[in-house]
């Protein structure tokens, strides 16, 4: 689940996202005074974000048609792509003949944008290819010229120094900003997880202490058992005192019986009876008794057995407590992570 | 008599077997006080009160010289009758009443020289399960005892003995 949100999805991402565009625009005026080349920033679609820096005015005759400014945008988006397919600064002949470049703004090898500059010539060749270029855009033939030779000269190795310094600041912004993007993400799922641990920590917290009051009771209920079982025992005692005493009165009927002659046999034959009777009464209550004292000794086991039950529940209980105050202090330290990642 | 019925008790551990013409009945030793007779033999135990008739406990145990020789409260007296009066034989318990055919006892003269101590053992009798020690109630007392115990009794008088508690 981490792997699959810490690799972002950026098919959708803009430039605007992803740089500071104010920042840029000071970025870029501030560079092109300095250097003394024009620069503007575009998206994928060759649309500028910023506004463009220190235009020639050669280059606003040129956007003044309709047809100038479609050859300039096809002439961006030939060089955009020529360094996008490079995936790095290039410099190129802009069809009104000025020496350009355009620099690549990559995320992760796709390209989100490009910085475009240039304006500049290596050197003035003749007036006829300007006039030229004037009739086909439909522009004043001697303004566009007297334009062109305002050109600033530059060579083609100042001009791509340059690009690359532009190309280098775009590219860091872009980076730190996905840097920064992947860390939010990253600390948005260490957030929720340790919810989810959180919440389960609490879960097992009441499972815990269910288990551990439902010990109790079954301890309770089996020490009620065992006082019935030695109720029973109580209750045996008195039978077997009974047995004994039918016994005693069969002896002593028999023995009446055999004093008494042939005129006891009948007699003799009842108190034989009365002897089996108490005689198997007495068994009864033996086995019951083996009954009851293996039923009391199961209570102890079982008892036994719940304790270990209930103290394993406590240390089950105190476990959780110590995981929930290390997760406390894990969520405090994500979030502030998370805070870091969101400050822009 | 050649199929008589005998009372069967046991003292520790083993069997012996009284015709019951010779027993008047049972009861239990916790069920009565036992009141001592100073200057008695050892084997009296002493007297108890059974309905209104002095009767002299005899501590079978002693009288047999058997190594384990104290009463329990779990004992019970076999009341004999010998001659004209009564006396409690102080058994572990009494039980079964069975039926023994002269067959079936061996006579004690084949198996012992006359000795002092096995003169009251009329017989052996053998069943499936035990040996039976049959004794002859009679000659439990020796004359000498008859001598000594009967006085005993005649001497004293029920009101004479609740006198003493």
């Amino acid at each position: 689940m981490s792997n699959e949100k810490t690799t972002m999805n950026l098919t959708n991402i803009k430039l605007q996202d992803v740089i500071d565009i104010d920042f840029l625009q000071k970025f870029q005026d501030d560079f092109a005074t300095a250097i003394g080349l024009a620069s503007v920033t575009v998206d994928t679609n060759g649309i500028p974000v910023t506004n463009p820096s220190r235009y020639t005015r050669f280059c606003n005759y040129v956007h003044s048609t309709k047809i100038g400014d479609n050859r300039c945008a096809e002439s961006h988006r030939k060089g955009g792509e020529e360094a996008a397919r490079l995936g790095k600064p290039v410099t190129y002949e802009c069809h009104a003949g000025l020496i350009d470049f355009a620099a690549p703004i990559m995320l992760e090898g796709q390209l989100i944008g490009t910085i475009l500059g240039g304006q500049v010539l290596e050197n003035f060749q003749n007036e006829d290819k300007y006039k030229q270029i004037a009739s086909e855009i439909n522009v004043d033939e001697a303004a566009f010229v007297s334009a062109a030779k305002e050109i600033r000269l530059m060579s083609n190795e100042e001009i791509l120094a340059a690009a690359e310094v532009l190309y280098f600041v775009a590219n860091s912004m872009a980076k730190n900003w996905y840097h920064q993007r992947k860390l939010a993400d990253a600390t948005d799922t260490l957030n929720e997880s340790l919810n989810q641990i959180a919440a389960t920590m609490e879960q097992l917290a009441a499972s815990a202490q269910e288990v551990n009051n439902s010990q109790k009771m079954l301890n309770a209920e089996i020490n009620n058992v065992n006082t019935m079982s030695e109720q029973i025992s109580e209750v045996l005692d008195f039978i077997k005192e009974i047995a004994d005493e039918t016994r005693m009165l069969g002896l002593n009927a028999a023995i009446e019986a055999a004093r008494a002659g042939t005129a006891g046999l009948g007699f003799g034959v009842v108190a034989e009876e009365i002897r089996k009777l108490s005689s198997e009464s007495k068994q009864t209550v033996a086995k019951i008794r083996s009954f009851v004292d293996k039923i009391q000794a199961s209570i102890k086991n079982t008892v036994k057995i719940g304790d270990t039950t209930i103290s394993a529940t406590e240390e089950q209980s105190a476990a959780v407590q110590e995981m929930t105050a290390s997760i406390e202090e894990i969520s405090s330290l994500s979030e502030s992570l998370n805070e870091l990642a969101h400050s822009k | 008599m050649s199929n008589a019925q005998f009372i069967i008790f046991e003292l520790e551990k083993q069997q012996y077997g009284i015709r019951i013409d010779f027993v008047n009945g049972i009861n239990k030793l916790k069920d009565f006080l036992i009141y001592n007779v100073p200057n008695s033999p050892t084997f009296i135990e002493g007297i108890i009160n059974l309905r209104g008739k002095v009767i002299p406990l005899y501590n079978l145990r002693k009288r047999f010289n058997l190594a384990n020789n104290n009463i329990t409260k779990e004992d019970e007296i076999l009341i004999a009758i010998v001659d004209d009066f009564m006396i409690g034989l102080i058994v572990n318990e009494v039980i079964d009443i069975v039926k023994i055919s002269d067959e079936d006892i061996e006579p004690t003269n084949r198996l012992f020289s006359n000795n002092i101590y096995s003169t009251f053992i009329s017989g052996i009798a053998k069943t499936n399960e035990h040996m039976i020690i049959i004794l002859d109630v009679q000659k439990v007392l020796t004359a000498e005892e008859q001598d000594l115990v009967v006085p005993l009794i005649e001497g004293q008088n029920i009101e004479a003995i609740n006198d003493k508690i």
